[in-house]
């Protein structure tokens, strides 16, 4: 039933140029490649749009889960909890804000009260609430 | 139930990505991204567009006012798939239950609403019928969610 419109704030657009592959043995990280996420979380943490060339500068490093996790020091802090690593490259994705959660709850629980007998099932992002 | 729905009007399309049906009854929450446009213009023409199985629409814009004495307003509204002559059609339709959208001042989020929406049961499955028990539409209580979120605001 719920299908929760999570289009992505952010398309990150691979780089033109080579990429610089970081592993997890190089404990440097590089100085552009700490300037250009602390830029991009500055925009992304005041919900603006990341402008495209602090997103072309990210684009320029593929690095690996453990260089990730020391650039996001803290994962689970509010201001970085949709911040994470695809294929290698630094994602931004849309912030959500209280109440959607709160929202989507109550809508739930108030079509499955009259979902008798169900005939109803729900899903999210590509799921079903099908007969 | 009819055996072949392909064989009738108004099949249920197949989300050719997951090879199941797609969804009939879909919601939209914005908060802090999709803009009204977005919501009621944008996103709710795709959620009617080809290929996809939307039979109604639910739609929650909330106005969150960044200072904590300011106002907090919503809207709310719903959308069917437009039929013409019996067959669904690409394009929504508003509800007459939907709120009216306004380019600003929309509804003061601490005044109490009376607004139930009444979600016709029988497009959602056709061209399968719901059980004779079955209520006739699916409601939503908009002073239920209002009072469920007031808090958190």
């Amino acid at each position: 039933m719920t299908h929760v419109n999570y289009n992505p704030q952010i398309q990150n657009e691979p780089s033109q140029s080579l990429p610089i592959v970081l592993r997890s043995n190089s404990h440097h990280i590089p100085r552009q490649l700490s300037k250009a996420f602390s830029d991009a979380s500055r925009y992304f943490q005041n919900r603006n749009q990341i402008p495209d060339d602090i997103i072309a500068k990210l684009s320029e490093f593929i690095i690996d889960s453990n260089t990730f996790h020391r650039l996001v020091t803290n994962k689970e802090s509010e201001k970085t909890r949709f911040v994470y690593l695809e294929d290698g490259r630094i994602r931004f994705d849309e912030y959500t804000q209280p109440p959607h959660g709160e929202i989507l709850t109550e809508v739930l629980e108030q079509i499955a009260a009259q979902n008798i007998p169900k005939i109803f099932r729900s899903g999210s992002g590509n799921g079903t609430f099908a007969p | 139930m009819l055996l072949n729905p392909q064989l009738v009007q108004n099949p249920f399309p197949i989300n050719s990505a997951s090879n199941r049906i797609a969804p009939q009854l879909v919601f939209e929450v914005a908060v802090s991204n999709e803009s009204m446009p977005t919501l009621t213009v944008t996103d709710l023409n795709r959620y009617f567009g080809p290929g996809t199985g939307t039979r109604a629409w639910i739609g929650i814009k909330v106005f969150k006012n960044s200072n904590p004495n300011g106002t907090h307003r919503w809207w709310c509204g719903w959308a069917r798939r437009m039929t013409i002559n019996g067959q669904f059609v690409n394009l929504p339709d508003m509800s007459d239950e939907s709120w009216p959208i306004v380019p600003n001042y929309n509804v003061d989020f601490s005044l109490a609403t009376n607004t139930v929406f009444h979600i016709d049961v029988a497009p959602l499955v056709a061209p399968l019928q719901a059980p004779p028990t079955f209520p006739q539409t699916l409601n939503l209580n908009l002073e239920q969610i209002r009072q469920c979120i007031v808090e958190v605001m």
